[in-house]
């Protein structure tokens, strides 16, 4: 059960009085709607490479962000001075979006009480970076002693401590402090005859520090290390097109690109998208039910609420196969008639709110892995995803698979190299043949990027098969 | 205040922080654009910014940090965790900021007569 966070003690980030002035300045000129946000963030970051602390920095920066929107046009305006005189300013320019003459009302702003959905008592800024360096050195030294033959291996620790205010013209006030890390850890193991394999593995969320005594950094570097080895000597992956099965976790990936996007309300709304007027119409095997959730526990895209001052919501998009729903921000969703889904998100206070995804998963079927695995004559299993690209207004995508191994008469075997998933997101979608019980989240790693923004997202998906997929590979 | 005059403040904190060599970056940035779709304006945007960044080095450790508040004791914080940072990062003797002939034919002056004499032509 979500607990409803206490009433706020600390001063706002930024007198609500004067907020009340930036909206009635951002409104001045006859925009619609108007939207202040405040914001401050405190961030740490630490590199370790061959052995040693390469480098480490942590930042401090702070800004108001100042929206003004009439109809489809928006005015935006940031500073980070915090000077009356100057965000003031920033509000007028705002303005000028609209060019009429018009005196505002007064507006009423009430705060919405919000469930909390992580609970972070220490804020991750005031944990004493030694602690955090000494995680890097844990995860370095687990990687070196899992296998002589792992060399490099570079770590790398991030966090931040994210405190926001948001308010506007319809009179919501919301705030929220968004803290948030990672520990991850890359390695190269060196095999025969110059051959190299990398592992990556890492994790994190808003959470606690204390997160990190139970997601040891030994069993991070110990993963990341297991990666590198495992798939030395592997053979060339076999090509063509062939039953596929992707392990829990972080395959989520695939979902959260070749569907996910298409999902979001600006490219519906612009028609650039796929999924554009199919609501209620078939889309996926009837296997597949896809949710995004902004709700999950402690979830590295867990939001208490969006940036536009609406409450994190889970979302069923695709349900048993057929389109139930977009990802909607304020903008989008006013401009087409339908309401927020808690789906505007921004970087920072530099940038405007857009529809994204928070936590995108599928939910569980009723298979065990065991039970698919065994289901599969030949085929590939896929256990790690690499990179991979995304093609939105199609949904074209490739995957590299940076640990695979066949699947032989119901087993997994051999390790190949090489492979890639070449694929259309919804007609891979429809080939989901076999949906696994074991939801499952991945450790808390994505960073999603669009139009120059990243925010932090998590992905998740069960054990799934998928009939039918081509494989890039080198071998026969 | 100038941004020289808070590069010097920064740099004397951290030189009483502990850092042995440090140096400060400041920069302050207005940028404005304007998209027009079919006659209409579609997007405004209009920035006003500020920083400064604070790299230090103690005993060729190197520490970085960076911030939005120019305050004395925003300064003076900044200061302060540079120092720590550096204290956690490995030596490396590569550490170090350019000095005498690095600095170019006009290492002799100092920085504010520099700054006044470009300024002046």
């Amino acid at each position: 059960m979500p607990r409803k966070s206490k009433a706020s003690t600390r001063s706002p980030l930024l007198p609500l009085p004067l907020v009340e002035r930036l909206l009635s300045a951002a409104m001045s000129r006859g925009a619609e709607f108007a939207e202040v946000y405040v914001e401050r963030n405190t961030s740490t970051a630490a590199m370790l490479d061959e052995g040693s602390i390469k480098s480490a920095q942590s930042g401090s920066v702070t800004g108001v962000g100042v929206r003004a929107i009439r109809g489809a046009q928006v005015g935006y305006a940031y500073s980070d001075d915090l000077d009356e005189a100057a965000l003031l300013r920033t509000a007028q320019t705002a303005a000028l979006i609209a060019d009429g003459n018009r005196e505002p009302g007064p507006v009423n702003m009430s705060r919405t009480p919000l469930p909390t959905h992580y609970q972070v008592r220490t804020p991750l800024a005031s944990i004493d970076v030694a602690r955090k360096i000494e995680l890097l050195q844990q995860a370095d030294s687990a990687a070196r002693a899992y296998d002589r033959r792992v060399k490099q291996v570079t770590g790398a620790y991030a966090d931040q401590t994210r405190e926001i205010l948001v308010a506007n013209t319809l009179g919501h006030l919301a705030e929220d402090r968004q803290d948030l890390c990672r520990l991850s850890v890359q390695c190269v193991a060196f095999g025969k005859n110059g051959e190299r394999r990398t592992g990556f593995y890492g994790g994190g969320g808003r959470v606690d520090f204390r997160f990190f005594e139970d997601f040891s950094p030994g069993q991070v570097g110990r993963e990341a290390a297991r990666q590198a080895v495992a798939t030395l000597g592997a053979v060339p992956a076999p090509s063509g097109p062939q039953t596929v099965v992707l392990a829990p976790g972080w395959s989520g990936i695939l979902l959260h690109e070749a569907v996910g996007h298409g999902l979001e309300a600006d490219f519906i709304r612009k028609g650039t998208s796929l999924f554009a007027g199919k609501l209620g119409e078939k889309v996926a095997s009837e296997l597949v039910t896809v949710i995004d959730d902004g709700t999950v526990a402690g979830g590295r895209g867990s939001i208490n609420v969006d940036d536009e001052g609406n409450p994190g919501e889970r979302k069923v998009l695709i349900e048993n196969g057929v389109l139930k729903g977009y990802l909607y921000d304020h903008l989008n969703a006013k401009l087409t008639g339908q309401r927020s889904t808690g789906s505007g998100r921004r970087q920072s206070f530099r940038y405007a709110p857009l529809p994204r995804m928070t936590n995108t998963y599928l939910a569980p079927g009723d298979q065990t892995p065991e039970e698919i695995i065994g289901g599969v004559e030949r085929g590939l299993y896929c256990r790690q995803f690499g990179g991979g690209q995304v093609d939105i207004s199609n949904g074209n995508f490739v995957f590299e698979i940076s640990e695979a191994y066949l699947i032989q008469g119901g087993e997994i075997t051999k390790p190949v190299k090489g492979a890639m998933l070449i694929g259309v997101g919804p007609e891979a979608l429809k080939n989901v043949s076999a949906v696994g019980s074991d939801a499952s989240h991945d450790p808390g790693l994505g960073t999603c990027g669009k139009d120059g923004q990243a925010v932090p997202v998590g992905v998740g998906l069960p054990t799934v098969r998928i009939d039918n997929v081509t494989v890039g590979g080198t071998g026969a | 205040m100038k941004l020289l005059d808070t590069c010097e403040l920064l740099v004397t904190l951290a030189r009483k922080a502990g850092a042995a060599e440090a140096e400060a970056y400041a920069e302050r940035t207005r940028e404005a654009s304007v998209r027009v779709r079919d006659g209409e304006v579609e997007e405004l945007h209009q920035a006003s910014s500020k920083g400064i960044g604070l790299r230090v080095i103690c005993g060729q450790r190197l520490g970085f940090t960076y911030g939005t508040d120019l305050s004395k004791d925003g300064l003076k914080e900044l200061a302060g965790k540079a120092v720590a940072l550096a204290k956690g990062a490995a030596k490396d003797p590569a550490n170090g900021l350019p000095r005498g002939a690095q600095l170019g034919p006009r290492a002799h002056e100092n920085v504010r007569d520099a700054v006044v004499l470009r300024k002046h032509g």
